[in-house]
């Protein structure tokens, strides 16, 4: 049977399969992505299953930046950023990473503010002169909600909106992540540079061969066996992609038993009937479809399947140190038996990502030692020169 | 062994589950968090006699568990619930195959942070739903 062969979808005359990444590893570079990327592009911060109702809050380290944001669902149900910062003296008013509140209290001399932001009180009020205020609430971050998740956007008049940011594919998900929860939540710190780590998340030809102690046959089949994508789009500030789901894939002992009580999760994609999905999901509605994943321009890897989905955001701390948060969602359920078989999911995909991530540091320490010229991109890599692509477009800009 | 769960706390098990009472105090985790370090701490032999078990249990456990409500489990059925639940995310490296508890090519262990629910049962109630 012939090998399937990849749709392609998008602009691709300004992709480039030579990339010259020793640069691109460098301080100097490092500090123009920072104000030219990070301060400029919108920037998947929070997920709001984080803050569900009024009163409650979630702080979100912007650490390029080196900025605490804190996001509120605020009392009339909207949900605002705001710099982690009190307006008297400059400290860190929440410590908390997360929570519910009527009120936020600053530690140090006990300024307080509404869940809006409006400054409510200053203790002993009488000793300052001339102070409105209405002058001194919390300080604004610009913030949109796009499903299940906050955008924020450091820019101090954003450039574009987050709709305009996204393009084509702002649409395309409406509802998708309706009734799901998050399952699992990580973090951890990389010797690398983030882009490298954002780019590992963002191809599926190293599927074949890194994954075989975890997932050997989860993806392809017989008329697949290199694994080919079968969609692969890019676009201004996204680039995604659907994987070929194996409809042979072997279940282990446990996985067995859990699946026969919940519906199909990661790593099991028998095919089901996407029709009543939003269009960005399995954008070609290919017939043995796995999983998307889509890289949400700067560093978010967001991958959406039949009844979970997944957020990993890749932070620079500097050129060569990446936090990487991990956010894993699945359907709703109040049958235990439902959240039994998702943490069998969820754990045997922390252990895949476990060798994703085994690669980020070794690759850097590679690039860094300048024994290759440029990296070599395939086709099956489009995604990864799409985010060069845009790097270098933000990076032109003044 | 000190892991103790949030109310309702029991380390009893449901009367047809009382085959499984000595793996309680060792297996029945409340978080993917301990229950990630409980699986870097132990030989894989005692991995595999605590897989042995239950693997053969589990339909059983998961037949039980499904006349309940997730945010509502009797203390018994919570305990046993944790049990299942540190069995599904301790079932890797017997299910695939590993030589060790740990494997090849996998990012260190050491460097996960648990966080939100992560770091607590998908039993409990949302903790930011309470002011």
């Amino acid at each position: 049977m012939a090998e399937i062969e990849t749709k392609f979808v998008g602009d691709m005359s300004r992709l480039s399969s030579r990339i010259e990444m020793y640069e691109r590893m460098q301080p100097a570079f490092y500090q123009q992505e920072v104000e030219k990327v990070f301060r400029r592009a919108w920037l998947v911060a929070a997920c709001t299953t984080e803050i569900p109702v009024p009163g409650s809050f979630v702080l979100a380290d912007i650490p390029p930046l080196k900025l605490s944001i804190l996001i509120v669902h605020s009392n009339d149900g909207k949900i605002r950023a705001f710099h982690n910062v009190c307006r008297h003296r400059g400290d860190r008013l929440v410590h908390t990473p997360n929570g519910c509140t009527r009120a936020f209290t600053c530690a140090f001399h006990a300024w307080s503010y509404a869940t809006d932001g409006r400054l409510l009180n200053i203790t002993d009020a009488s000793q300052f002169e001339d102070v409105d205020k209405s002058q001194y609430g919390l300080v604004p971050v610009h913030c949109e909600v796009w499903e299940d998740v906050v955008f924020v956007n450091l820019d101090k008049t954003p450039r574009e909106t987050l709709k305009e940011f996204l393009g084509d594919m702002y649409d395309q998900y409406k509802g998708f992540a309706k009734n799901r929860v998050k399952i699992a939540d990580h973090r951890l710190v990389l010797n690398t540079n983030w882009n490298l780590a954002t780019n590992a998340f963002s191809e599926g030809y190293h599927n074949l061969y890194i994954h075989k102690n975890t997932v050997p046959d989860y993806q392809g089949g017989p008329n697949n066996p290199d694994r080919h994508r079968a969609y692969l789009e890019v676009g201004r500030h996204f680039g995604r992609y659907s994987t070929h789901g194996n409809q042979n894939h072997k279940k282990t002992a446990t996985e067995e038993v859990v699946f026969r009580y919940s519906k199909p999760m990661f790593p099991w994609f028998p095919k089901f009937d996407y029709s009543t999905q939003p269009p960005g999901i399995n954008p070609s509605r290919f017939d043995e479809w796995g999983f998307d994943i889509v890289h949400i321009f700067p560093n978010c890897v967001f991958a959406p399947q039949a009844n979970t989905h997944s957020y990993m955001t890749f932070w620079p701390i500097d050129h060569n140190h990446t936090e990487i948060r991990n956010w894993r969602f699945a359907y709703q359920s109040d049958n235990p038996a439902d959240a039994i078989a998702q943490a069998y999911s969820v754990t045997r995909a922390r252990e895949v990502i476990r060798e994703d991530m085994n690669t980020m540091e070794t690759n850097l320490i590679g690039i860094l030692s300048g024994a290759i010229p440029h990296t070599v991109l395939s086709k099956q890599e489009r995604v990864i020169q799409n985010h060069y692509r845009a790097i270098d477009d933000m990076l032109a800009q003044d | 062994m000190t892991d103790t769960q949030t109310p309702p706390c029991t380390r009893e098990l449901p009367e047809a589950f009382s085959d499984l009472a000595a793996l309680v105090p060792e297996w029945a985790l409340p978080s993917e968090e301990k229950r990630f370090y409980k699986l870097h701490s132990v030989k894989l032999e005692d991995l595999r006699a605590f897989y042995d078990v239950m693997l053969p249990r589990l339909p059983a456990i998961m037949d039980y568990l499904s006349q309940f409500k997730l945010h509502d489990l009797p203390a018994q059925a919570r305990t046993l619930f944790d049990l299942a639940m540190t069995f599904v995310e301790t079932s890797h490296p017997i299910d695939l195959g590993w030589k060790d508890t740990d494997f090849p090519g996998a990012y260190r262990w050491q460097a996960f942070e648990f966080r939100s629910i992560s770091q607590r049962s998908r039993a409990d109630p949302h903790p930011a739903t309470v002011r």
